[in-house]
């Protein structure tokens, strides 16, 4: 009598609270009451005695639901959070010590152009990391490619249309920060297809590394390509993809090195990259020109103290907030750490490598594969966008640089950024949920002896589950 | 008691993880296996069982997988994980000092010399 079945397994569900955790915890146990039924039937058992000994057999379905309860439930990330406040609050605190800047480097704007607006933006960023956060990330893996395209689609618009700043398309460049998630999708989408899924993702990670290339925005393009390279990397680690794990990552390391040398090769045969290399190495060759920034920057460093104001080592550069380019936005650490010491530089420095570390434990941990590589993607995102930011605030200025997450001037990058964050810490949050299934899990995993066994003194040899497998 | 119960519950999830040792399972199997391997002693209830698994998925100790051979009736098979197989080894140890120590105190007047 399924009803009975059907009684029992309200009843557990009803114990557990975290709704989107009850259907999950409670299919398990379907089969399970099914299989017992099976049994005692077998054994010669009525259906409604063998119905109610197999739900007797059970336990009590409160104590059952209360058990499954205290497993599953959504992880509050409270810590993360403060983290990020604190973040904020420290970027806040820069901005309101910008002040002085702003007064002698923008004398014709008021003192609080920038401040009053990174805090309008900073508070419209936390509602949407909010909103983010409570969402319901998995709607995301419902229709995985649908949103690849719909990104793509979106990311053509945004390039076709952005307004042009210093000659290149502005919009763009904040919007292509959610390039990674949306690979993260993609991956998801070709769980279990092979090579042809590896070569459909290789080749979107390329096109999305393009059109960054196109704004041309070389920061960018490096950030996809590696993020796009490690997402890949872990689902055949993880024998998402269904490819041989060994193989697969051996075809992965020589795409990456034939990258490099395919890159390094065409950089080398270009006149403006060769140069670019060598003055992001010796800024002090042309100091007025493609290395002044570099040159500035190291000039500052140098005459900076351990703790309090440093000295400005070349006079030419006096006032240094006149000389120093975009200190609200890509040249703030260098500012910091000339303008309060080294000490500050290092505590903003080490504030992030700790928020990162612990994002990317966190990410590594997650079991299921959409969880996984979303949260990567986002850590990824900030890791890379940190690391260049960090090496350019110390004078090796190979390329441009994004702001920084959280401390920068930079309205809608900041809502991107609280946005990815948002996403990451919903992932984290709801990480208790019962692994429902990634199927293709089964082709690395299932063991042989699943495959050839006894059954009742015969030898068993499951074709079906083969035929699955392949 | 507070006490006796956790020392079954370490216990279940002890004899579980050994089970997982050999080969994956799902949930039925697993009662059944260690029925028969316990020579009827332990029956496990199906109710315990599974808040334990996914406590032990938790903690990672062993992963899920699902098989969907037969769509109505989709199996999760349980994989004991890296780290499970170490918390095994020790978790082995200690019982193995704990047996004998009750088997000392219980027959501590036994001689056979």
């Amino acid at each position: 009598m399924p009803d009975r079945l059907e009684e029992y397994l309200d009843t557990v569900r009803e114990q557990v609270r975290w709704k989107r955790a009850r259907d999950g915890a409670a299919q398990e146990l379907r089969t399970h009451l099914l299989d017992q039924r099976d049994a005692y039937l077998e054994q010669g058992m009525d259906e409604e005695a063998a119905t109610k000994e197999s739900v007797r057999q059970m336990g009590d379905p409160v104590e059952v639901g209360v058990a499954l309860d205290r497993v599953h439930r959504p992880k509050p990330q409270w810590g993360l959070m403060a983290l990020v406040g604190v973040l904020l609050c420290m970027g806040y605190g820069v901005q309101l010590l910008l002040r002085e800047v702003t007064a002698i480097s923008d004398p014709l704007l008021s003192v609080d152009f920038y401040d009053s607006r990174w805090i309008v933006f900073a508070v419209v960023g936390i509602v949407v990391m909010f909103a983010v956060y409570l969402m319901d990330f998995t709607l995301l893996g419902k229709r995985p490619m649908g949103c690849f395209v719909l990104g793509i689609l979106f990311l053509t618009v945004v390039f076709l249309t952005s307004r042009k700043v210093a000659g290149r398309p502005f919009e763009i460049q904040y919007c292509l920060l959610l390039a990674p998630v949306m690979l993260a999708l993609l991956l998801y989408g070709l769980r279990g297809k092979g090579w042809k899924g590896l070569l459909v993702d290789v080749g979107a990670t390329l096109a999305l590394t393009v059109l960054a290339l196109l704004i041309p925005n070389v920061t960018l393009a490096m950030l996809i390509c590696c993020t796009g390279f490690v997402l890949l990397m872990i689902s055949v680690k993880r024998g998402w993809m269904g490819l041989p794990v060994k193989k697969g990552l051996a075809v992965l390391a020589g795409l990456a090195g034939m990258a490099v040398l395919i890159f390094g090769f065409l950089a080398m045969q270009s006149v403006y990259f060769r140069r670019r290399f060598w003055f992001a190495l010796h800024p002090e060759l042309d100091p007025m020109g493609r290395g002044y920034h570099a040159m500035v920057i190291r000039s500052l460093l140098d005459g900076a103290q351990w703790i309090g104001r440093g000295e400005v080592t070349v006079p030419g550069y006096n006032p240094i907030e006149r000389y120093l380019p975009n200190i609200h936005t890509d040249s703030l650490l260098t500012w910091l750490i000339h303008r309060l010491g080294w000490a500050v530089g290092i505590v903003v420095i080490a504030s992030f490598a700790l928020l990162l570390v612990w994002m990317a434990r966190k990410a590594l941990r997650q079991r299921g594969m959409l969880g996984c590589l979303v949260s990567v993607a986002v850590v990824s995102t900030f890791a890379i966008q940190v690391f260049t930011y960090v090496l350019f605030n110390l004078g090796f200025c190979l390329t441009g640089t994004l702001p920084l997450p959280f401390v920068s001037y930079g309205n809608a990058f900041m809502v991107v950024h609280m946005a990815l964050i948002g996403l990451a810490l919903s992932v984290f949050r709801e990480e208790s949920l019962p692994v429902q299934n990634d199927k293709m899990q089964t082709r690395k995993q299932m063991p042989l002896t699943q495959l050839i066994f006894w059954k009742d003194g015969d030898l068993v040899i499951g074709f079906s589950r083969l035929k699955q497998i392949r | 008691m507070g006490a006796d119960k956790s020392q079954l519950a370490g216990s279940a999830a002890m004899l579980i993880m050994k089970l997982l040792d050999g080969q994956d399972m799902y949930g039925y199997q697993m009662i059944e296996e260690l029925r028969r391997r316990s020579d009827q002693t332990f029956e496990l209830k199906a109710g315990t069982l599974y808040p334990l698994l996914h406590n032990l998925e938790e903690k990672g100790y062993i992963t899920s997988y699902q098989d969907d051979a037969d769509a109505a009736r989709p199996r999760k098979y349980y994989h004991l994980t890296k780290s499970g197989r170490e918390q095994l080894r020790e978790k082995q140890v200690e019982w193995r000092r704990y047996s004998r120590a009750v088997d000392l105190v219980m027959g501590g007047g036994v001689c056979f010399a």
